[in-house]
């Protein structure tokens, strides 16, 4: 069996209901309203009819029963005209209709089927109604609603006028619709009767809204300037004319060229003016740490330096390299960086007018070691494993079925080396190195150190690992400073003098010129101030 | 100097050359010169993997080692080629597997070590300047090392609280902690003022050492050319 549900209480109902079973509303949107028709299919109704013996007990039936069985009886009385629907006359109320509302003459044995419906005063309309009540019965959407259902069967006059809303030709309809009067049912003739269903449930028509949009005067001048900017944006603007000849260019030209004269000057001259400096604890330390090396020692050097900076850390770690060969130490150079074994090689050949090294022999280059810190972890946990041959190819370990280079025999693991030096000029690369090889330094049991030789813009960054306690950084060569304190140390005369000459001009003329160039920054334009403060006063 | 080593010698002094046109504002001179550091490096670097790493490490032990060290070998090697399904798009998905391998053996060794290498270790230092008992131990100038100690905590605090940020509880008035707040950072201004200056000092040091170098190598490629004429 097909169900319909109630838009009221959503309860299912049979299909052919027209009222819900459980709440009374319409089960279909009304089509003309209420009509007698539709009375008529209520199945209580129908179910006392049959009841009743129909037309039989007409004597039993109430009057407003009896007219609508009746009506129902009429031929084509769906459609139903404005009068008969809306403008349902006073008269047609049934009888009894009549008795309850008008002067409450029912008697006592005479029960009235709407007794229960109604006060025991009766309806006083002009009192006992509400205001609000009365008011809202018949909205204005309601007679939207009604016209738009209706329309075609609503009378218009002869200028095309609703003659429902009010006109004077129908005082009945309108005082029907305007009074909220039930005009169908068993509360036909009442007045302030509660919908059976909210508004909500009922069809109507949705409100149409206009797709053009309402813009204000100021609201279009901003549209404008918007579409303004957008379409500059778009046209490329031409570059503003460049000077050949700025107050930039000058002042760059004027810096570089006191720069280049203040090094020019003790190079060409090679007057050597500027002293070493006298002491410097790390690069003491790091003197320490090399005579304290026993013969033949081992030694791992790490080349992890850009070639942009080789100047500085070959001239700092040439000094220390003198003292650690001339120790007769073994080198095994080895790099995190691609460009670290080349730079090795060439360093060990600037020194070799000094020390005659043998490859192989004396030193031995292991090459790159590709993968960064995890790279130079497993080197520093194995050794052999991890970088076997040298950067020509060699077998750099002595294993049992081997036989390795004599500059790498007797490292099984790294704390077989005496020292590890790093010559870096990189922040992360330093301290990856200290990060990886710091526990085993700060190991009481490691009779290994650890030296830095530095670039100086690095010095902030791995002089804090060196004033630690516990060290894990030994020794601190800090750039041309450190290098240059080294050879004093070490009573070197090979340290290149002009360099260091150089050196000490061009950060005397830096600070100079910074200096200048701050006071001139603040003062320039305090005395073009002053000077503008003493004109307005003479004027 | 043989033919080779002037050949060099004249490259680079040229070379520098072009670098320091820069002075004169960017040209295609030191964009050139710049651009074939760039190749050079590349190629450099390129060449130093293949050598000393791939051909040795990856490819020789399959052909020349034995069993076990062959089977161990293709592992790198077959994760190795993994990577180069990164080039498709289609197939990219597969290179996740050694790129993940990667980063978190790259990621554990970084963390690891800066955590035992740095973290700890700096923190104990700092702490341990106020041990005056174990540094009488080491080092008489106790009270050096405590007013050492005592500039590096104000530093970090102060610099610290320069960078603490808090809401005011109302835009016109400072509640007294927001007052201390800001009297600390004021002094972690200086802190981080006399850092920079340091941290200036040094990238200056090392780039004039830098100049140094080149304007050395230039006086002496030229005084050697004078010096052949000369002759």
């Amino acid at each position: 069996m097909e169900e319909t549900y109630c838009p009221l209480c959503g309860k299912p109902n049979p299909i052919d209901n027209k009222f819900c079973d459980f709440c009374l509303a319409h089960l279909h949107p009304q089509e003309g309203g209420s009509t007698d028709s539709e009375a008529l299919s209520i199945p209580g109704i129908e179910d006392n009819q049959d009841g009743l013996g129909g037309h039989e007990s007409d004597s039993n039936v109430p009057d407003w029963l009896s007219e609508l069985q009746q009506s129902n009886e009429m031929e084509n009385e769906e459609t139903l005209d404005s009068e008969s629907e809306l403008g349902q006359p006073a008269n047609a109320i049934s009888d009894w209709m009549t008795g309850v509302s008008g002067d409450g003459e029912a008697t006592v044995g005479e029960v009235s089927p709407t007794a229960p419906f109604l006060p025991d005063q009766g309806i006083n309309e002009s009192q006992d109604i509400p205001h609000w009540l009365n008011d809202s019965l018949i909205e204005e959407e309601d007679q939207d609603l009604l016209e738009d259902e209706r329309s075609g069967e609503v009378p218009l006059d002869g200028e095309g006028r609703d003659v429902s809303r009010g006109d004077s030709s129908s005082p009945e309809i309108s005082e029907d619709i305007s009074s909220g009067r039930e005009n169908a049912g068993p509360l036909a003739g009442l007045r302030g009767v509660l919908p059976a269903e909210p508004g909500a449930a009922r069809v109507r028509k949705p409100r149409t809204y206009s797709a053009k949009l309402k813009v204000s005067t100021s609201q279009r001048a901003h549209i404008d300037l918007l579409n303004s900017l957008l379409e500059d944006e778009g046209q490329p603007q031409p570059l503003p004319p460049r000077r050949s000849i700025s107050q930039q260019h000058v002042l760059r030209w004027g810096i570089a060229l006191v720069l280049l004269m203040a090094i020019l000057w003790p190079i060409v001259i090679t007057s050597h003016e500027m002293p070493f400096p006298d002491y410097d604890e790390g690069s003491a330390e790091v003197n320490r740490l090399i005579s304290q090396l026993p013969e033949n020692a081992r030694v791992l050097v790490g080349f992890d330096f850009e070639p942009g900076l080789a100047a500085e850390l070959d001239t700092a770690a040439a000094p220390v390299f003198d003292h650690l060969l001339s120790e007769g130490a073994l080198l095994t150079l080895i790099s995190t960086s691609p460009s670290g074994p080349i730079l090795a090689e060439r360093f060990i050949q600037s020194i070799q007018s000094d020390q005659k090294l043998i490859y192989g022999l004396e030193y031995v280059n292991l090459g790159y070691i590709p993968g960064g810190a995890v790279g130079l972890l497993s080197f520093i946990e194995n050794p052999q494993g991890t970088i076997p041959f040298t950067i020509d190819g060699l077998s750099a370990w002595e294993t049992e079925d081997r036989n390795g280079l004599p500059a790498t025999a007797g490292i099984d693991q790294i704390t077989d080396y005496s020292m590890v030096i790093l010559l870096v000029d990189d922040p992360d690369t330093a301290r990856t190195w200290i990060e990886q090889l710091g526990p085993t330094i700060t190991n009481p049991q490691a009779l290994m150190s650890f030296v830095l030789i530095t670039s100086a813009q690095l010095e902030p960054v791995v002089r804090p690992y060196y004033e630690s306690s516990p060290q894990p950084v030994n020794g601190l060569v800090v750039g041309l400073r450190g290098g240059a304190a080294y050879a004093r140390i070490i009573g070197s005369d090979d340290f290149p003098g002009r360099s260091w000459d150089a050196f000490g001009m061009g950060t005397f003329v830096a600070a100079l010129l910074i200096l200048v160039g701050g006071l001139g920054y603040y003062v320039i334009p305090e005395l073009s101030r002053t000077a503008r403060d003493q004109e307005k006063v003479k004027r | 100097m043989n033919l080779a080593d002037w050949i060099g010698a004249f490259v680079g002094f040229v070379l520098t050359l072009l670098v320091f046109s820069y002075l004169i504002g960017d040209n295609p001179l030191f964009r050139i010169t710049l651009h074939m550091f760039i190749g050079v490096s590349a190629g450099f670097a390129a060449v130093v993997t293949i050598y000393n790493i791939i051909l040795p490490r990856l490819f020789v032990p399959i052909f020349i080692s034995d069993r076990s060290e062959q089977i161990l070998t293709l592992f790198p090697l077959i994760l190795a080629g993994l990577l180069f399904t990164k080039i498709s798009p289609r197939f990219a998905f597969i290179g996740n597997l050694p790129m993940s391998y990667l980063v978190g053996v790259s990621a554990a060794a970084a963390i690891g070590g800066a955590v035992t290498g740095t973290l700890i270790p700096q923190a104990l230092a700092s702490m341990n300047l106020f041990a005056v008992q174990s540094n009488q131990a080491f080092d008489a100038n106790v009270g050096l090392r405590l007013v050492n100690g005592i500039i590096i905590l104000i530093g970090t605090v102060a610099t610290l609280a320069y960078f603490q940020f808090g809401k005011l509880s109302q835009a016109s008035e400072k509640t007294q902690f927001q007052t201390w707040i800001d009297g600390l950072g004021q002094i972690g201004q200086v802190f981080i003022a006399i850092t920079f200056g340091f941290l200036f000092a040094g990238i200056f040091s090392a780039a004039l050492t830098a100049l140094i170098g080149r304007v050395l190598f230039s006086v002496d490629f030229i005084s050697d050319v004078l010096g052949l004429f000369i002759r």
